[in-house]
Protein backbone atom coordinates (compact mmCIF):
# COMPACT_ATOMS: atom_id res chain seq x y z
CA UNK A 1 0.00 0.00 0.00
CA UNK A 2 0.98 3.17 -0.84
CA UNK A 3 2.38 5.54 2.35
CA UNK A 4 0.43 8.47 2.46
CA UNK A 5 1.78 10.61 5.40
CA UNK A 6 5.33 11.87 6.22
CA UNK A 7 6.40 14.40 8.30
CA UNK A 8 9.59 16.35 7.69
CA UNK A 9 11.99 17.13 11.36
CA UNK A 10 14.90 19.08 11.41
CA UNK A 11 18.17 17.24 12.65
CA UNK A 12 18.73 17.60 16.18
CA UNK A 13 22.43 17.15 15.64
CA UNK A 14 25.39 19.79 16.33
CA UNK A 15 27.24 20.92 14.12
CA UNK A 16 31.12 19.43 14.56
CA UNK A 17 34.08 21.31 13.61
CA UNK A 18 37.19 19.38 13.78
CA UNK A 19 40.72 20.03 12.11
CA UNK A 20 42.90 17.10 10.70
CA UNK A 21 45.80 17.33 13.03
CA UNK A 22 49.02 15.49 12.26
CA UNK A 23 50.78 13.12 14.75
CA UNK A 24 53.87 14.31 15.64
CA UNK A 25 57.19 13.01 14.48
CA UNK A 26 58.12 9.97 16.54
CA UNK A 27 61.23 10.18 18.70
CA UNK A 28 64.25 7.88 16.90
CA UNK A 29 65.63 6.49 19.42
CA UNK A 30 64.99 7.10 23.20
CA UNK A 31 68.44 6.99 24.25
CA UNK A 32 69.16 10.11 25.91
CA UNK A 33 65.66 11.65 25.57
CA UNK A 34 63.04 13.36 27.99
CA UNK A 35 60.43 11.39 29.10
CA UNK A 36 57.61 13.07 30.37
CA UNK A 37 55.87 10.30 32.11
CA UNK A 38 52.10 12.12 33.60
CA UNK A 39 49.36 10.42 35.51
CA UNK A 40 45.95 11.37 36.44
CA UNK A 41 46.36 11.14 40.17
CA UNK A 42 43.88 7.57 40.32
CA UNK A 43 45.47 4.95 41.92
CA UNK A 44 47.39 2.72 40.23
CA UNK A 45 48.54 5.49 37.25
CA UNK A 46 51.55 6.45 39.33
CA UNK A 47 52.63 3.20 40.51
CA UNK A 48 52.04 1.64 36.66
CA UNK A 49 54.53 4.51 35.19
CA UNK A 50 56.98 3.80 37.89
CA UNK A 51 57.48 0.37 36.62
CA UNK A 52 57.70 1.44 32.74
CA UNK A 53 60.38 4.07 34.19
CA UNK A 54 62.22 1.24 35.59
CA UNK A 55 62.29 -0.26 32.42
CA UNK A 56 63.12 2.49 30.26
CA UNK A 57 66.45 3.21 32.46
CA UNK A 58 67.34 -0.51 32.14
CA UNK A 59 67.26 -0.34 28.30
CA UNK A 60 68.02 3.36 27.40
CA UNK A 61 70.85 5.26 28.45
CA UNK A 62 70.62 8.64 29.81
CA UNK A 63 67.00 8.64 29.35
CA UNK A 64 65.50 11.21 31.75
CA UNK A 65 62.28 11.74 33.01
CA UNK A 66 60.12 14.71 33.95
CA UNK A 67 57.37 12.79 36.64
CA UNK A 68 53.84 15.40 36.59
CA UNK A 69 50.67 14.20 38.44
CA UNK A 70 47.64 16.14 37.13
CA UNK A 71 44.14 15.69 38.42
CA UNK A 72 41.19 15.89 36.57
CA UNK A 73 39.13 19.44 36.54
CA UNK A 74 42.28 21.12 37.61
CA UNK A 75 42.46 24.19 34.61
CA UNK A 76 43.65 26.10 36.70
CA UNK A 77 46.61 24.89 37.06
CA UNK A 78 47.36 24.17 33.30
CA UNK A 79 49.89 26.92 32.69
CA UNK A 80 51.91 25.27 35.91
CA UNK A 81 52.01 22.19 33.97
CA UNK A 82 52.63 22.99 30.43
CA UNK A 83 55.38 24.77 31.83
CA UNK A 84 56.47 21.62 33.97
CA UNK A 85 56.68 19.54 30.67
CA UNK A 86 58.67 22.50 28.43
CA UNK A 87 61.49 20.24 27.41
CA UNK A 88 60.06 17.01 26.90
CA UNK A 89 60.64 14.85 24.04
CA UNK A 90 57.82 12.29 24.04
CA UNK A 91 55.24 11.61 26.46
CA UNK A 92 53.55 8.64 28.23
CA UNK A 93 49.77 9.37 30.27
CA UNK A 94 48.65 6.96 32.40
CA UNK A 95 45.24 6.87 33.57
CA UNK A 96 44.46 4.82 36.96
CA UNK A 97 41.46 3.58 37.96
CA UNK B 1 51.08 19.61 24.04
CA UNK B 2 51.53 20.17 20.49
CA UNK B 3 54.51 18.13 19.00
CA UNK B 4 54.97 15.78 21.51
CA UNK B 5 54.43 12.32 20.38
CA UNK B 6 52.68 10.66 23.41
CA UNK B 7 51.58 6.91 24.23
CA UNK B 8 48.59 7.28 26.04
CA UNK B 9 47.14 4.41 28.57
CA UNK B 10 43.89 3.66 28.32
CA UNK B 11 42.12 0.99 30.34
CA UNK B 12 39.67 -1.64 28.44
CA UNK B 13 36.19 -1.02 28.86
CA UNK B 14 36.84 2.84 27.86
CA UNK B 15 38.25 2.31 24.23
CA UNK B 16 35.48 4.16 22.92
CA UNK B 17 36.48 7.11 25.06
CA UNK B 18 39.63 6.92 23.99
CA UNK B 19 37.89 7.08 20.19
CA UNK B 20 35.96 9.22 20.30
CA UNK B 21 38.46 12.10 21.69
CA UNK B 22 40.61 11.28 18.62
CA UNK B 23 37.86 11.92 16.83
CA UNK B 24 37.04 14.95 18.68
CA UNK B 25 40.68 16.47 18.25
CA UNK B 26 41.33 15.47 14.86
CA UNK B 27 43.71 12.95 15.29
CA UNK B 28 44.32 9.53 13.65
CA UNK B 29 43.44 6.58 15.80
CA UNK B 30 47.11 6.15 17.47
CA UNK B 31 49.21 6.49 20.32
CA UNK B 32 47.20 4.21 23.05
CA UNK B 33 48.06 0.98 24.49
CA UNK B 34 44.97 -0.89 25.96
CA UNK B 35 45.59 -2.29 29.10
CA UNK B 36 42.83 -4.74 30.61
CA UNK B 37 40.91 -2.86 33.55
CA UNK B 38 41.31 -1.98 36.22
CA UNK B 39 44.79 -0.28 37.61
CA UNK B 40 43.76 0.88 40.96
CA UNK B 41 43.17 -1.70 43.77
CA UNK B 42 45.98 -3.97 42.81
CA UNK B 43 48.62 -5.86 44.32
CA UNK B 44 52.03 -4.39 43.01
CA UNK B 45 52.75 -7.50 41.10
CA UNK B 46 49.59 -7.61 39.17
CA UNK B 47 50.56 -3.86 38.48
CA UNK B 48 54.23 -4.36 37.12
CA UNK B 49 52.49 -7.47 35.26
CA UNK B 50 50.40 -5.02 33.27
CA UNK B 51 52.79 -2.43 33.03
CA UNK B 52 55.55 -5.19 31.55
CA UNK B 53 53.09 -6.60 28.86
CA UNK B 54 51.76 -2.73 28.28
CA UNK B 55 56.21 -1.72 27.95
CA UNK B 56 57.15 -3.04 23.96
CA UNK B 57 53.81 -1.65 22.82
CA UNK B 58 54.60 1.76 24.61
CA UNK B 59 57.94 1.96 23.28
CA UNK B 60 56.72 1.50 19.45
CA UNK B 61 53.93 4.27 19.69
CA UNK B 62 56.91 6.63 20.92
CA UNK B 63 59.41 5.58 18.20
CA UNK B 64 58.21 4.07 15.51
CA UNK B 65 56.25 5.78 12.33
CA UNK B 66 53.65 4.45 10.57
CA UNK B 67 50.88 5.42 7.84
CA UNK B 68 48.73 7.06 9.10
CA UNK B 69 45.43 8.15 7.75
CA UNK B 70 45.49 11.52 6.14
CA UNK B 71 41.59 12.76 6.57
CA UNK B 72 40.16 13.04 9.81
CA UNK B 73 37.97 9.95 11.07
CA UNK B 74 34.13 9.72 10.49
CA UNK B 75 31.28 10.22 12.84
CA UNK B 76 29.38 7.40 13.58
CA UNK B 77 26.44 8.81 14.08
CA UNK B 78 23.90 8.74 10.87
CA UNK B 79 22.26 11.04 9.23
CA UNK B 80 24.64 13.32 10.72
CA UNK B 81 25.30 15.83 7.91
CA UNK B 82 20.84 15.93 6.79
CA UNK B 83 18.80 19.15 7.89
CA UNK B 84 16.12 17.59 7.41
CA UNK B 85 14.94 13.86 7.75
CA UNK B 86 11.36 12.82 6.22
CA UNK B 87 9.84 10.32 8.19
CA UNK B 88 6.68 8.22 6.39
CA UNK B 89 4.03 6.14 7.46
CA UNK B 90 0.15 5.09 7.33
CA UNK B 91 -0.73 6.62 10.37
CA UNK B 92 0.24 9.23 12.59
CA UNK B 93 1.08 6.16 15.24
CA UNK B 94 3.20 4.63 12.68
CA UNK B 95 5.43 8.28 11.82
CA UNK B 96 5.55 8.51 16.18
CA UNK B 97 6.75 5.31 15.93
CA UNK B 98 9.58 5.08 13.08
CA UNK B 99 10.76 8.58 15.04
CA UNK B 100 11.27 6.91 18.49
CA UNK B 101 12.52 3.94 17.05
CA UNK B 102 15.37 5.43 15.03
CA UNK B 103 16.16 8.21 17.09
CA UNK B 104 16.74 5.55 20.11
CA UNK B 105 18.86 3.59 17.40
CA UNK B 106 20.90 6.72 16.35
CA UNK B 107 21.18 7.53 19.93
CA UNK B 108 19.37 10.98 19.56
CA UNK B 109 17.21 10.41 22.41
CA UNK B 110 16.68 9.95 26.59
CA UNK B 111 14.67 7.11 26.29
CA UNK B 112 11.67 8.86 26.33
CA UNK B 113 8.73 9.29 23.64
CA UNK B 114 9.86 12.24 21.46
CA UNK B 115 7.74 15.37 19.80
CA UNK B 116 8.90 15.34 16.51
CA UNK B 117 10.54 18.35 15.59
CA UNK B 118 8.86 19.66 12.45
CA UNK B 119 9.59 22.86 10.96
CA UNK B 120 6.58 24.35 11.90
CA UNK B 121 7.30 23.45 15.67
CA UNK B 122 10.97 24.43 15.19
CA UNK B 123 9.86 27.95 14.02
CA UNK B 124 7.23 28.32 16.69
CA UNK B 125 10.18 27.51 19.43
CA UNK B 126 12.18 30.30 18.11
CA UNK B 127 9.44 33.22 18.19
CA UNK B 128 10.33 32.49 22.16
CA UNK B 129 13.52 34.70 21.40
CA UNK B 130 14.46 37.25 18.91
CA UNK B 131 17.89 36.01 18.48
CA UNK B 132 18.66 34.51 15.15
CA UNK B 133 18.99 30.80 14.37
CA UNK B 134 22.14 30.54 12.98
CA UNK B 135 23.48 32.47 16.40
CA UNK B 136 26.17 30.26 18.68
CA UNK B 137 25.20 30.09 21.62
CA UNK B 138 28.10 27.89 23.40
CA UNK B 139 29.85 24.86 21.86
CA UNK B 140 28.70 21.36 24.48
CA UNK B 141 30.55 18.83 24.99
CA UNK B 142 32.11 16.75 24.79
CA UNK B 143 32.42 17.07 21.39
CA UNK B 144 32.18 20.65 21.51
CA UNK B 145 29.27 20.92 19.26
CA UNK B 146 27.71 24.42 18.01
CA UNK B 147 24.52 25.15 20.36
CA UNK B 148 23.08 27.19 17.78
CA UNK B 149 20.00 28.77 18.37
CA UNK B 150 17.89 26.80 16.32
CA UNK B 151 19.51 23.56 17.34
CA UNK B 152 18.34 24.24 20.82
CA UNK B 153 15.08 24.89 19.34
CA UNK B 154 14.92 21.72 17.89
CA UNK B 155 15.79 20.05 20.75
CA UNK B 156 13.44 21.89 22.62
CA UNK B 157 10.62 20.65 20.82
CA UNK B 158 11.66 16.86 21.04
CA UNK B 159 11.14 17.45 25.09
CA UNK B 160 8.15 19.27 24.83
CA UNK B 161 9.08 22.98 25.72
CA UNK B 162 6.74 25.67 24.88
CA UNK B 163 8.25 28.99 23.12
CA UNK B 164 8.51 30.63 26.46
CA UNK B 165 10.91 28.28 27.59
CA UNK B 166 12.99 29.37 25.12
CA UNK B 167 14.85 32.62 26.62
CA UNK B 168 15.65 29.94 29.87
CA UNK B 169 16.87 27.33 27.42
CA UNK B 170 19.21 29.52 25.96
CA UNK B 171 20.73 31.15 29.25
CA UNK B 172 21.19 27.44 30.79
CA UNK B 173 23.34 26.45 27.56
CA UNK B 174 24.91 29.62 27.66
CA UNK B 175 25.91 28.91 31.80
CA UNK B 176 26.70 25.13 30.92
CA UNK B 177 29.24 26.37 28.31
CA UNK B 178 31.05 28.52 30.83
CA UNK B 179 34.78 27.50 31.52
CA UNK B 180 33.85 27.93 35.09
CA UNK B 181 31.03 25.27 34.84
CA UNK B 182 33.61 22.67 33.31
CA UNK B 183 31.32 20.62 31.65
CA UNK B 184 34.51 19.00 29.76
CA UNK B 185 34.96 17.40 32.98
CA UNK B 186 31.52 16.79 34.58
CA UNK B 187 30.10 15.67 31.47
CA UNK B 188 32.16 12.87 31.23
CA UNK B 189 32.87 11.82 34.85
CA UNK B 190 32.65 8.40 36.16
CA UNK B 191 30.31 10.15 38.99
CA UNK B 192 26.45 11.05 37.96
CA UNK B 193 26.63 14.35 37.25
CA UNK B 194 23.29 16.28 36.48
CA UNK B 195 22.63 19.83 35.61
CA UNK B 196 20.56 21.47 38.37
CA UNK B 197 18.83 24.49 36.63
CA UNK B 198 17.12 27.14 38.80
CA UNK B 199 15.32 29.72 37.68
CA UNK B 200 14.87 33.39 39.10
CA UNK B 201 12.87 36.30 38.18
CA UNK B 202 9.06 36.94 36.65
CA UNK B 203 10.49 34.73 33.47
CA UNK B 204 9.91 31.73 36.01
CA UNK B 205 6.13 32.93 36.23
CA UNK B 206 5.73 33.37 32.67
CA UNK B 207 6.86 29.76 32.09
CA UNK B 208 4.71 28.42 34.65
CA UNK B 209 7.73 27.11 36.45
CA UNK B 210 6.87 25.12 40.06
CA UNK B 211 8.43 26.73 42.82
CA UNK B 212 6.20 24.93 45.86
CA UNK B 213 5.11 21.52 46.43
CA UNK B 214 7.15 18.69 44.81
CA UNK B 215 9.60 21.26 43.41
CA UNK B 216 11.93 18.29 42.31
CA UNK B 217 8.59 16.19 41.43
CA UNK B 218 7.00 15.69 38.64
CA UNK B 219 3.90 17.58 37.12
CA UNK B 220 4.64 21.06 35.69
CA UNK B 221 5.18 20.74 32.26
CA UNK B 222 7.88 23.51 32.56
CA UNK B 223 9.74 21.73 35.06
CA UNK B 224 9.62 18.45 33.20
CA UNK B 225 11.03 19.54 29.37
CA UNK B 226 12.86 22.28 30.44
CA UNK B 227 15.58 20.24 32.22
CA UNK B 228 14.71 17.46 29.07
CA UNK B 229 15.99 19.65 27.08
CA UNK B 230 18.90 20.10 28.45
CA UNK B 231 19.99 17.17 28.83
CA UNK B 232 18.69 16.50 25.08
CA UNK B 233 21.10 19.38 24.25
CA UNK B 234 24.36 17.81 25.73
CA UNK B 235 23.10 14.43 23.60
CA UNK B 236 22.26 16.07 20.29
CA UNK B 237 24.19 19.04 20.65
CA UNK B 238 27.12 17.58 22.81
CA UNK B 239 26.96 14.32 21.47
CA UNK B 240 27.21 12.30 25.11
CA UNK B 241 26.29 8.78 25.72
CA UNK B 242 26.80 6.27 27.77
CA UNK B 243 29.92 4.41 27.02
CA UNK B 244 30.66 6.11 24.54
CA UNK B 245 32.14 9.65 26.26
CA UNK B 246 29.58 9.33 29.23
CA UNK B 247 31.45 7.09 31.59
CA UNK B 248 29.21 7.54 34.48
CA UNK B 249 29.38 4.49 36.57
CA UNK B 250 26.11 4.54 38.01
CA UNK B 251 24.10 7.90 36.42
CA UNK B 252 21.27 9.44 38.40
CA UNK B 253 17.41 10.05 37.90
CA UNK B 254 18.50 13.97 37.55
CA UNK B 255 20.35 13.17 34.45
CA UNK B 256 16.88 13.17 32.81
CA UNK B 257 15.71 16.75 34.01
CA UNK B 258 16.07 19.08 36.90
CA UNK B 259 14.80 22.72 36.46
CA UNK B 260 13.13 23.96 39.58
CA UNK B 261 12.73 27.93 40.21
CA UNK B 262 13.14 29.71 44.03
CA UNK B 263 10.17 30.07 46.36
CA UNK B 264 10.65 34.15 45.96
CA UNK B 265 7.19 34.80 47.15
CA UNK B 266 7.63 32.70 50.46
CA UNK B 267 11.37 33.27 50.76
CA UNK B 268 12.03 36.14 53.35
CA UNK B 269 15.41 36.57 52.14
CA UNK B 270 16.95 38.17 48.44
CA UNK B 271 17.22 36.16 45.88
CA UNK B 272 19.80 33.70 44.36
CA UNK B 273 19.60 35.86 41.76
CA UNK B 274 20.31 39.29 44.00
CA UNK B 275 22.63 37.71 45.76
CA UNK B 276 24.45 36.68 42.36
CA UNK B 277 24.71 40.51 41.93
CA UNK B 278 21.95 40.80 39.56
CA UNK B 279 19.56 43.85 39.72
CA UNK B 280 16.18 42.97 41.88
CA UNK B 281 13.15 41.42 39.05
CA UNK B 282 15.73 40.28 36.50
CA UNK B 283 15.29 36.79 35.13
CA UNK B 284 18.28 34.52 35.41
CA UNK B 285 19.11 30.86 34.94
CA UNK B 286 21.78 29.68 37.17
CA UNK B 287 22.91 26.01 36.32
CA UNK B 288 25.46 23.71 38.87
CA UNK B 289 26.73 20.43 38.39
CA UNK B 290 25.07 18.36 40.91
CA UNK B 291 26.14 15.02 42.29
CA UNK B 292 23.98 13.73 44.38
CA UNK B 293 21.16 15.03 46.56
CA UNK B 294 20.05 14.76 50.41
CA UNK B 295 17.44 15.25 52.67
CA UNK B 296 17.16 16.60 55.94
CA UNK B 297 14.19 16.50 58.11
CA UNK B 298 13.13 17.99 61.42
CA UNK B 299 10.31 16.80 63.95
CA UNK B 300 10.07 20.29 65.43
CA UNK B 301 11.69 22.65 67.41
CA UNK B 302 11.88 26.47 66.91
CA UNK B 303 15.82 27.52 67.19
CA UNK B 304 17.93 27.46 64.28
CA UNK B 305 19.75 24.53 65.64
CA UNK B 306 16.73 22.43 65.18
CA UNK B 307 16.73 23.36 61.27
CA UNK B 308 20.15 23.61 60.34
CA UNK B 309 22.09 20.42 62.04
CA UNK B 310 20.50 18.01 60.52
CA UNK B 311 21.12 19.31 57.02
CA UNK B 312 24.80 19.59 57.99
CA UNK B 313 24.85 16.41 59.59
CA UNK B 314 22.90 14.69 56.30
CA UNK B 315 25.86 16.31 54.48
CA UNK B 316 28.80 15.03 56.60
CA UNK B 317 27.36 11.73 56.41
CA UNK B 318 28.84 11.49 52.60
CA UNK B 319 31.76 9.67 51.50
CA UNK B 320 32.95 10.81 48.40
CA UNK B 321 35.68 13.04 46.88
CA UNK B 322 32.98 15.63 46.73
CA UNK B 323 32.36 15.83 50.42
CA UNK B 324 36.60 16.68 51.42
CA UNK B 325 37.35 19.01 47.94
CA UNK B 326 36.93 22.60 49.65
CA UNK B 327 35.91 24.03 46.56
CA UNK B 328 33.02 21.79 45.55
CA UNK B 329 29.71 24.10 46.32
CA UNK B 330 26.51 22.98 48.19
CA UNK B 331 23.21 24.70 47.17
CA UNK B 332 20.74 24.10 50.26
CA UNK B 333 17.20 23.98 49.58
CA UNK B 334 14.89 25.35 52.27
CA UNK B 335 11.23 25.24 52.57
CA UNK B 336 9.30 28.16 53.59
CA UNK B 337 9.06 27.22 56.91
CA UNK B 338 12.51 26.84 57.45
CA UNK B 339 13.42 29.89 55.94
CA UNK B 340 10.92 32.30 57.91
CA UNK B 341 12.38 30.16 61.10
CA UNK B 342 15.79 31.10 60.68
CA UNK B 343 14.69 34.60 59.41
CA UNK B 344 12.12 35.24 62.53
CA UNK B 345 15.60 34.57 64.50
CA UNK B 346 17.60 36.65 63.37
CA UNK B 347 19.42 34.60 60.45
CA UNK B 348 20.11 36.18 57.06
CA UNK B 349 21.25 34.03 54.00
CA UNK B 350 24.91 34.89 54.96
CA UNK B 351 24.32 33.57 58.58
CA UNK B 352 23.03 30.34 57.26
CA UNK B 353 26.15 29.73 54.83
CA UNK B 354 28.35 30.83 57.85
CA UNK B 355 26.63 28.10 59.65
CA UNK B 356 26.55 25.39 57.47
CA UNK B 357 30.53 26.25 56.84
CA UNK B 358 31.05 25.98 60.64
CA UNK B 359 28.97 22.79 61.46
CA UNK B 360 29.84 20.76 58.45
CA UNK B 361 33.17 19.41 59.26
CA UNK B 362 34.80 16.01 59.28
CA UNK B 363 37.02 14.29 61.58
CA UNK B 364 40.65 14.24 61.00
CA UNK B 365 40.29 9.67 61.01
CA UNK B 366 37.58 9.67 58.76
CA UNK B 367 39.05 12.76 56.28
CA UNK B 368 42.22 10.94 56.03
CA UNK B 369 40.32 7.62 55.62
CA UNK B 370 38.64 9.73 52.40
CA UNK B 371 41.73 10.85 51.56
CA UNK B 372 43.21 7.62 50.79
CA UNK B 373 40.49 7.15 48.07
CA UNK B 374 40.50 10.30 46.78
CA UNK B 375 43.17 11.54 43.78
CA UNK B 376 44.29 14.23 45.63
CA UNK B 377 46.76 14.29 48.89
CA UNK B 378 46.05 15.30 52.07
CA UNK B 379 49.09 17.99 51.84
CA UNK B 380 47.17 19.07 48.44
CA UNK B 381 44.25 20.26 50.16
CA UNK B 382 45.63 21.89 53.37
CA UNK B 383 46.80 24.18 51.13
CA UNK B 384 42.81 25.92 51.07
CA UNK B 385 42.32 25.23 54.91
CA UNK B 386 43.45 27.92 57.11
CA UNK B 387 45.01 26.43 60.27
CA UNK B 388 44.77 22.59 58.94
CA UNK B 389 46.03 20.33 61.41
CA UNK B 390 45.74 16.29 61.72
CA UNK B 391 46.57 16.17 64.92
CA UNK B 392 43.69 13.60 66.77
CA UNK B 393 40.72 15.29 67.68
CA UNK B 394 41.07 17.87 64.68
CA UNK B 395 38.39 18.43 62.46
CA UNK B 396 38.52 19.59 58.52
CA UNK B 397 35.71 21.63 57.07
CA UNK B 398 34.12 20.61 53.68
CA UNK B 399 34.05 23.99 52.34
CA UNK B 400 36.57 26.27 51.86
CA UNK B 401 34.73 29.08 52.88
CA UNK B 402 30.69 29.79 53.39
CA UNK B 403 31.18 31.44 49.76
CA UNK B 404 31.00 27.78 48.45
CA UNK B 405 27.65 27.51 50.05
CA UNK B 406 24.19 28.97 48.03
CA UNK B 407 21.00 28.95 49.93
CA UNK B 408 17.77 29.48 48.00
CA UNK B 409 14.08 28.97 49.43
CA UNK B 410 11.91 26.46 47.30
CA UNK B 411 9.20 23.33 47.88
CA UNK B 412 6.17 23.60 50.63
CA UNK B 413 6.11 24.50 53.60
CA UNK B 414 7.12 21.51 56.04
CA UNK B 415 9.96 19.62 58.03
CA UNK B 416 11.89 18.86 55.21
CA UNK B 417 14.94 20.64 53.30
CA UNK B 418 17.28 19.10 50.55
CA UNK B 419 20.78 19.89 49.54
CA UNK B 420 22.81 19.31 46.47
CA UNK B 421 26.03 18.78 46.32
CA UNK B 422 28.12 19.86 43.48
CA UNK B 423 31.28 19.17 42.17
CA UNK B 424 34.10 19.40 39.21
CA UNK B 425 32.68 23.15 38.30
CA UNK B 426 30.95 26.24 39.79
CA UNK B 427 27.53 27.40 40.21
CA UNK B 428 26.93 29.73 37.13
CA UNK B 429 24.12 32.28 36.20
CA UNK B 430 22.99 33.92 33.18
CA UNK B 431 20.76 36.60 32.18
CA UNK B 432 17.58 35.63 30.31
CA UNK B 433 17.79 37.25 26.41
CA UNK B 434 14.88 38.95 25.17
Amino acid sequence: MEKRLFVDILNPRGEVETQYRKPAPRVSDLKGKTIGLIDNKKAGGREFLEIIKALLEKNYLGIKFVDLSKAFGEKYRMKNYIDQLRGIEAAIYSTGD
Amino acid sequence: MENIPTASVVCSGFETVAKNECRRLGMPEIGWVLVEYPIAGLEPTDIENKARLAYSTIVDILTKDRDYPKALPQSDSPGKTKQTIRLTGDSVNEILEKLNASFNKFRWSDGLPLVPPTVEAVNEMLSGVSLRPDHVVGLLYPNQGKATVEKIAINGVMAGCKPDYMPILVAAIKAITTREYNQETNLLSTGGFFPVVVVNGPIAKKAGINAARNVFGPGWRANATIGRAVRLMIINIGESWPDYNDMSVMGHPGKYTCCIAENEESSPWPSLSEELGYPKGASTVTVMPGLFMGYSGTSGGSNPEDVLQPLCDQLCSTNSTSSIVPWAQTLAVLNPIHAKMLHKAGFSKQDVKQYIFENTRHSIEKYLRMVKVAVYSPGELAKFHKNFSTWPGSTVPMHGSPDRIRVIVAGAEGTQSVFIRGFHGDMVSCEVPT
